[in-house]
């Protein structure tokens, strides 16, 4: 480089600059298969926290939401990726594959006791070591505010006399919104047109919005900024219990059909990953829902808090996958 | 306070102008390395943001959005590697003009053009929002379908001489799209039990590999006998008479760029498609694109720039995302306790100003910046390719990985840079080709869905007002050169009977 002029040296070292900056980005993503070296304390990298959906949904909304608060604490950047499709299945597999050294997470929907039976992956709660259950939501029947249906027993009605004439939108498919409005059908003796959407709820919500559905059956969050301006009239919640947010409207349960789908949420870590790993992303994530931020998030998100140590999610995981696979399997969208 | 006059003061504040500078800033260099896309920008700065208050959150998310979606052009003019997905189009004519020793005037259409609809974008989203987000919901899967058959349509136009190559290369390109798992059913398709690809080849180690790679390959053929070009780099800001040439152009590709950003489910890298098509169809010299002609570097950028408005409306006024971008900027919007949609024009007005102020601050910064940095960004070029080439090379590899930390990314670089090679070698254009992955999904996902939706009746594709409208321009259009020919020769019968 002796005999090139100033200006160009000068851009040698600028551009190398960028690349290092380049590097440095590359850098803050942190990375499962690299060599890490095995003494020092944890956490000494960056956290992955896996999104098995896309940006902008419910779950990655909880999920960034608890990155950015736990952050502060943890010493360590938290990187949320999105990695998306089959119902979550390339977010569990990515999670499942990767190091239990602890650096690796995924936010888990209930769609992990429901991903065997639709035949997206082989992976169950067993393939994981739960850290902590935070949230959960709860699917509902909602129409347009200028829908006929003032009820959802009227909807069924029709729906009953009309086999096939409402189109239903959901979220995707084989997901739990869908399980829960094929386990509708079924209780009511109805048939709809079930229209799934493979990039989630929202867009569900948009297909009504835009009046290309006649309802749709997705959780109150992913819809919320309708239903808060009324846009949207909710007629039936899939919970026990009526909605803290919404004690006007009923569960289906209350109604008389046996309808009740919770997606929990809750963070899952490679199978094999330390005990006492475990326990310090425990402790961590805990204090982050422990945060007023969190809590008014999700108050107005209209989203429930839930919490459970990793025995107890461990215990509830194992009795959701029994149920929900008989529910797949009563669904028909068990695959053999 | 009226709403107007506090969203002034909350904006013109030094501390705010500087993050939304910053933004820009960090926006424009995220985006103008290849791997890095301002999507990633502003999902990964958003955790960053949770300390800030609402308004500074916002603001400097913005700036990212607006510069990230321009600095993309930057690597895709100097280098041939669009910097984002978007930038694709601004390689075709950009790269050229580089070549040429024009590096700093194609810097400086693409800054101005960006600008430009950037602005006319803006003054959509303040006039137009709730109509143009209320048309936009009427789009559903048969329109969608419509509107990517139209995308597809684009290969005629983009093909270079034989139309032939370039159908082979977008038949190429959707099959390579429907790698990964099926988006109706989740059966795994042509993975071969390879988890890498259970989700399909990643879009930007495939795009940097067919131009970045297969362009460098390119030139180590010709290494021995390479000329250094001289950048010429006066006159970087556009003069008067060419502006006037290219508004015509710019305004029509704002416009397209703006209504196609409005839809929630097709973003910029369509939307410059399709105006560079637009650009290419109504001018005078349709041959001279691909050449490096200015029409063709301002067509797709200000496309691509007006996409930000247009995606802006349906946040704002439905609280629903218009592309993968503002459906971050939702979360960030949700983490302040403000919650975007028809709610947020009641409760928080003035928010709802400040990122009308926001987004035209930032598109002007953007300009400065960019007008600012164009002569720089030339200059880099100008490098002997002894450093150059190793320098890009490096750049290709780690913008690579750098999409999802995957050395398997590298491999599929390296893979399709092979290919791009082979292809750029037997005159297989490779535009086409990346057409067909983009709507390759699109289509089939929305052609799926809308037969769902119709429970199998083929007519709900075709008789949709928008769909058949769509469906008419697209056979209008490949139709288009063949009348123009018959009647330009019938003209010349009667010119010489007479």
């Amino acid at each position: 480089m002796k005999n090139m002029p100033k200006v160009k040296k000068m851009w040698v070292v600028l551009i190398s600059a960028l690349l290092m900056l380049s590097l440095v980005i590359v850098g803050c993503n942190a990375n499962n298969k690299t060599e890490q070296s095995k003494k020092g304390k944890y956490p000494e990298k960056p956290l992955t926290m896996v999104i098995p959906f896309g940006a902008g949904g419910g779950t990655d909304q909880v999920a960034r939401m608890l990155a950015g608060i736990m952050e502060k604490d943890f010493g360590q950047p938290i990187i949320c990726v999105n990695k998306t499709g089959g119902a979550g299945a390339i977010g569990y597999t990515e999670t499942a594959n990767a190091k239990p050294d602890g650096y690796n997470i995924v936010l888990s929907t209930s769609n992990i006791s429901t991903i065997k039976a639709t035949g997206n992956s082989q992976l169950t709660y067993q393939d994981f070591e739960p850290i902590i259950a935070v949230n959960f939501d709860a699917p509902a029947l909602m129409v347009k505010a200028d829908s006929p249906y003032k009820t959802a027993k009227e909807l069924l009605d029709y729906a009953n006399k009309n086999p096939k004439k409402l189109n239903v939108g959901t979220g995707t498919p084989g997901g739990l919104w869908h399980v829960g409005v094929i386990k509708l059908e079924k209780e009511a003796g109805v048939q709809f047109n079930i229209v799934p959407s493979t990039t989630g709820g929202a867009s569900a919500s948009v297909s009504l919005l835009g009046g290309h559905v006649d309802a749709i059956v997705i959780p109150p969050n992913e819809a919320i900024a309708q239903i808060k301006s009324g846009e949207f009239r909710m007629l039936g919640t899939m919970t026990p219990e009526r909605l803290k947010d919404f004690p006007d409207v009923p569960t289906f349960n209350e109604m008389g059909y046996n309808v009740v789908i919770l997606s929990l949420r809750g963070y899952l870590a490679p199978k094999g990953t330390p005990a006492e790993v475990v326990k310090v992303l425990h402790d961590h994530l805990k204090k982050a829902m422990e945060n007023e931020k969190y809590i008014n998030y999700m108050k107005d998100q209209v989203s429930n808090i839930i919490y459970m140590d990793s025995a107890k999610y461990k215990e509830y995981l194992a009795k959701e996958y029994e149920s929900y696979t008989k529910l797949i399997e009563e669904a028909g969208l068990a695959k053999k | 306070m009226d709403p107007v006059l506090s969203a002034i003061q909350m904006v013109i504040n030094p501390e705010i102008l500087l993050l939304l500078l910053a933004g820009v800033v960090g926006g424009i260099a995220i985006g103008s390395i290849p791997g890095l896309t301002a999507t990633m920008a502003v999902a990964i700065l958003t955790s960053f943001t949770f300390g800030m208050s609402a308004i500074e959150a916002i603001m400097v998310l913005l700036g990212i959005y607006v510069g990230g979606v321009y600095g993309g052009s930057i690597a895709a003019i100097l280098l041939h590697i669009p910097g984002t997905p978007s930038a694709i189009m601004t390689a075709r004519d950009g790269y050229p003009m580089a070549k040429q020793g024009l590096a700093g005037q194609a810097i400086g259409i693409s800054t101005t053009a960006s600008f430009l609809g950037g602005m006319i974008s803006v003054v959509f989203l303040v006039l137009g929002a709730p109509i143009i987000s209320r048309f936009a919901l009427k789009f559903s899967a048969p329109e969608y379908f419509a509107l990517a058959i139209f995308g597809l349509s684009i290969i005629a136009n983009v093909s270079g001489k034989s139309l032939l190559k370039g159908l082979i290369a977008a038949a190429l390109g959707i099959l390579l799209s429907a790698i990964g798992m099926d988006p109706i059913t989740g059966i795994q398709r042509f993975t071969f039990n390879e988890m890498n690809l259970q989700t399909g080849l990643n879009f930007v180690p495939l795009m940097i590999g067919l131009f970045g790679l297969s362009e460098i390959l390119q030139q180590l053929r010709n290494v021995e006998n390479h000329v250094e070009v001289r950048q010429e780099i006066k006159n970087v800001v556009p003069s008067f008479s060419l502006l006037k040439r290219l508004s015509k152009v710019i305004v029509r590709s704002s416009l397209i760029g703006t209504f196609i950003g409005a839809l929630p489910g097709a973003g910029g890298t369509i939307a410059s498609f399709a105006a560079y098509n637009d650009a290419k169809q109504t001018s005078q010299h349709p041959e001279k694109f691909g050449e490096g002609i200015p029409e063709g570097v301002a067509a797709p950028e200000a496309a691509n720039n007006a996409t930000v408005g247009g995606a802006l409306m349906p946040l704002l006024t439905l609280g629903v995302p218009g592309d993968a971008i503002t459906a971050i900027l939702i979360g960030a919007f949700m983490i302040h306790s403000l919650q975007p949609g028809p709610m947020l024009f009641k409760n928080n007005p003035e928010i709802i100003y400040a990122v009308y102020l926001g987004t035209a601050l930032a598109n002007i910064f953007m300009l400065i910046v960019g007008l600012a940095g164009a002569r720089l960004f030339a200059r880099a070029i100008s490098l002997p390719n002894n450093i150059l080439i190793p320098l890009i090379l490096l750049l290709c590899i780690v913008g690579s990985y750098a999409v999802s930390n995957n050395y398997f990314d590298i491999g599929v670089m390296i893979l399709f840079g092979i290919i791009g090679y082979s292809l750029d070698n037997l005159d297989v254009p490779m535009a086409p080709m990346v057409l067909g992955i983009v709507l390759g999904p699109m289509a089939e996902t929305n052609l799926r869905n809308a037969l769902i939706m119709a429970q199998g009746q083929v007519s709900v594709l075709f008789l949709r007002p928008i769909a058949a409208f769509f469906w008419v321009i697209t056979i209008a259009m490949l139709l288009w050169p063949k009348l123009k020919k018959r009647w330009q020769a019938r003209s010349q019968e009667v010119v010489t009977e007479e």
